[in-house]
């Protein structure tokens, strides 16, 4: 049996009283919870929690007591709103009693007599999402089919029956850790025995809402996407239950035939081998809709399973990588691994060394001339495009080849040789490197 | 540890009484109570408290005690002050006794009454903190800024009723901060300040486009009326739903009136900004010993938001350091087919605002479907290198 978050009215007195009903419990209402919407940012450990519920008040000065036994809530996130009859509530102050203890007192002061909506809001942890993607690349690498799907886990301490479930794309910042925070005002607290009958009296309750609504939850959810100032929400229809200790998964991605185009890679900085990377655009594709079309919203950062799928459905493994974020209308590109059906080999077939400058005995200048030859094997069924990238100790003019080339930063250049299907292609190709101030 | 750690005595003696009978002091237990208490903690760091009290003297010499047990107040701090307007009370000296958190005062007064006096002393255990929260409309050019302060009490003490003075904003009367607590009290709300967005690339601070909320401390943008104090600051902003979400949360800096406050609150991550350099060379003066260096920056900036935004580069220099042609190209095609087309730089604003640093403001459009990527070169050359 674990303790869960209570909310108590404690009383209600005209006068503006001292603090003393935290230590005499005069216990008049435990509201239920109404509503509750958790907001589960993945770049950090932090859900925001809103808990809805309706209290009855009295004219005068009221007590509320909130208290979070067990549970990872940053006891300094913690804030009381008045969601109706705000103009006839005002919140006094707000009181953390000794620790060690996870409760606080409101005092509100009330100008009528009757029942208010209420919503505190709160930071806890533990509550983490992540996003996992299934790729199927077809046999001829010109199509694949993506899958993205989105897995909330709460270990937080606390259920949460019927909750709204939002997604926070996004890199917040924060000046210190919500879990951190979560554990600076001890431990189990040293709640009265009528408090804590009440907190398993509660999560007795809960824990059967919550179960049940599992059991009745809509197979088919969907998630509703928006952004949100430099954000972007995932909105997951309908209310979820997130009891603690469980995970659930949705879908929020199945797009099919998205068209891709792949590349051969071969750069200095990564050895001998030749990579496979796989580029698509999140783009709309004409005449999907929903959660089967690309384009309508970020690819949030997570966990990649590249399959290849042949002609008969059958698959075979060809990496796990993970897919950084990706905006709308951004190309995506994918690294599925060193290949062996496209194989570049490279010499250098001569060396040199020109314009030597020494001055006073001292070397102060010369140029290294390198000359080299590039083979491209293709044993594909099909013409492969090819990209290698060369870096060199200092500024680099290169001369005799027949593609494009790129500069990428002064000491790094990018070409771009097509090999068409079956093929063994050689080129050459010169580099002089400059090394001192002549 | 004592409920009532501090304690006040007053001991009525006659006028003659001897060294010696001041050495065995007799600690009475009635206590005077305390008639109002104020907690100054305006500077962040050092509490003051200062206690009104009555005390009934006697006409004559009075032996007035004090004592701290349980409490880390700072003796050489303690005062004590006669309130009472008209009274011919004078505190004559006072005494310490050894080994005891405790001092005496010896207290003349002409005439018999009671008389008020006011004691104060630093006291070491509470600390104030200053938060804020902050609410964004959906359109992001409004802000509803709350501040409140955070008392907490770990001085051993409790002060059922004081008035608190936790600053110029600060000022809350008959509180209750009993010992162990601590408690949230508003200090301030400004409705309504108009609010800006603000997106910077600084390669010191990662490879990434920060976003910023800033808003002016002055009296025209609803505030204005002192200094707001450092402190967290959370942020949040109204969504569609209704609802309030978290944006991110800042350490603000003081800021003085009329300055602007600035909140970093997370990663643009739909703007891009990637710098490379694309030319590093070294013109020689005089042998590797005095040279110039030549550089051309590259910055490569796509903006995958739906709207144009202006995106501040800011690239830190030193020493001496001359700017040269400022170019912007967009880029089309990829691989093999790239290509570059230069633009008017009427988009680009180019700043030196010190010696340190160099500040491009681009007014950047979308990327969209046509996947519009500009690059923006900068050469400059960093003069006199080498001794």
């Amino acid at each position: 049996m674990k303790p869960s978050i209570v909310l108590f009215l404690l009383g209600s007195w005209i006068a503006c009283g001292t603090s003393s009903a935290l230590a005499a419990v005069d216990l008049v209402t435990v509201p239920e919870r109404r509503a509750a919407e958790l907001t589960i940012y993945n770049s950090a450990d932090l859900t925001l929690v809103r808990d809805r519920r309706l209290l009855t008040f009295q004219r005068g000065s009221n007590v509320l007591q909130f208290t979070w036994a067990q549970t990872l809530i940053d006891a300094s996130s913690i804030e009381l709103h008045f969601r109706s009859h705000a103009r006839d509530l005002t919140l006094i102050d707000t009181v953390f009693p000794p620790a060690p203890s996870e409760a606080l007192q409101w005092n509100v002061e009330s100008t009528f007599d009757g029942d208010a909506e209420v919503e505190i809001t709160y930071f806890t942890s533990n509550i983490t999402w992540s996003a996992s993607y299934l790729a199927h690349l077809s046999q001829d690498d010109t199509r694949l089919r993506l899958r993205g799907d989105v897995l909330v886990t709460n270990q937080s301490g606390e259920d949460y029956p019927n909750a709204e479930v939002r997604l926070i794309v996004g890199t917040v910042n924060l000046v210190e850790q919500i879990a951190v925070l979560a554990r600076t005002r001890g431990g189990w607290s040293q709640l009265a025995p009528q408090e804590r009958s009440q907190a398993y009296g509660g999560l007795r309750d809960a824990e059967k809402r919550a179960t049940e609504a599992l059991a009745a939850a809509d197979e088919s959810n969907g998630i509703v996407k928006e952004g949100l100032s430099e954000y972007f929400v995932f909105r997951i229809d309908g209310a979820q239950s997130v009891p603690h200790g469980w995970s659930r998964s949705l879908n929020a991605l199945d797009v099919d035939d998205v068209p891709v185009e792949v590349t051969f890679r071969l750069h200095d900085s990564w050895g001998a081998d030749v990579y496979r990377f796989a580029r698509f655009d999140n783009r709309k594709l004409p005449g999907r809709e929903g959660h089967s079309n690309l384009g309508l919203a970020p690819l949030p950062s997570g966990s990649l399973h590249v399959f290849r799928r042949s002609d008969l459905q059958d698959l075979s493994f060809l990496a796990q990588v993970h897919l950084p974020y990706v905006a709308i209308n951004e190309k995506c590109e994918i690294n599925t691994g060193a290949q062996q059906e496209v194989t570049i080999e490279r010499a250098t077939r001569s060396y040199r060394r020109q314009n030597i400058v020494f001055e006073r005995k001292t070397l102060r200048a010369y140029d290294e001339v390198f000359e080299y030859e590039t083979s491209i094997r293709n044993s594909l069924p099909f013409a492969a495009r090819v990209e290698i990238e060369r870096t060199f100790p200092a500024s680099a003019s290169v001369s005799g080849l027949d593609f494009n080339v790129e500069t990428v930063d002064h000491q790094t250049i990018r070409f771009y040789p097509t090999s068409p299907r079956g093929t063994h292609d050689t080129f050459q190709y010169t580099v002089i490197v400059k090394h001192g101030t002549p | 540890m004592p409920l009532r750690p501090l304690a006040l005595a007053c001991t009525m003696v006659w006028f003659a009484v001897s060294q010696s009978t001041l050495d065995a002091r007799t600690k009475l237990t009635t206590l005077p109570p305390r008639d109002q208490v104020r907690i100054d903690l305006a500077d962040g760091r050092q509490a003051l408290v200062e206690e009104a009290r009555t005390i009934n003297l006697v006409a004559g010499m009075n032996q007035v005690d004090f004592s701290w047990a349980g409490t880390h107040i700072h003796r050489e701090s303690i005062q004590i002050r006669v309130v009472t307007v008209g009274s011919e009370v004078r505190v004559t000296s006072t005494s310490y006794p050894p080994g005891e958190n405790a001092l005496y005062w010896d207290v003349f007064a002409r005439t018999s009454g009671p008389v008020q006096f006011r004691i104060s002393y630093l006291i070491d255990g509470f600390s104030r903190r200053i938060d804020y929260v902050a609410l964004a409309s959906r359109d992001e050019t409004r802000l509803t800024l709350q501040c409140r302060a955070n008392l907490s009490n770990a001085t051993g003490e409790s002060f059922p009723r004081a008035d608190l003075q936790l600053g110029p904003h600060f000022v809350y009367a008959n509180r209750e901060i009993l010992q162990g607590q601590a408690r949230r009290m508003l200090a301030f709300e400004g409705q309504d300040l108009p609010l800006t967005k603000t997106f910077v690339f600084d390669p010191r601070q990662g490879g990434t486009v920060r976003y910023f909320y800033t808003f002016d401390n002055s009296a025209d943008a609803g505030l204005g009326r002192a200094t707001l104090v450092p402190g967290k600051s959370r942020v949040y902003i109204r969504d569609d739903t209704h609802s309030e979400t978290f944006l991110g949360e800042d350490w603000l800096a003081p800021v003085p009136v009329g300055a602007k406050a600035a909140l970093y609150l997370g990663i643009a991550q739909d703007i891009r900004c990637q710098q490379s350099l694309v030319r590093d060379e070294r013109e020689n003066v005089l042998a590797d010993r005095w040279y110039h260096q030549h550089q051309r920056s590259r910055w490569t900036l796509e903006n995958f938001k739906d709207e144009p935004v202006e995106l501040t580069i800011e690239q830190p220099m030193s020493g001496e350091w001359t700017l040269g042609r400022v170019l912007l190209m967009e880029e089309h095609g990829e691989r093999e087919e790239r290509r570059e087309v230069q633009l008017p730089i009427e988009p680009v604003l180019t700043e030196r605002p010190h010696n340190e640093l160099l500040r491009f403001r681009v007014a950047l459009p979308p990327t969209g479907p046509r996947k519009v990527k500009w690059n923006l070169y900068a050469d400059w050359t960093l003069k006199n290198r080498g001794f």
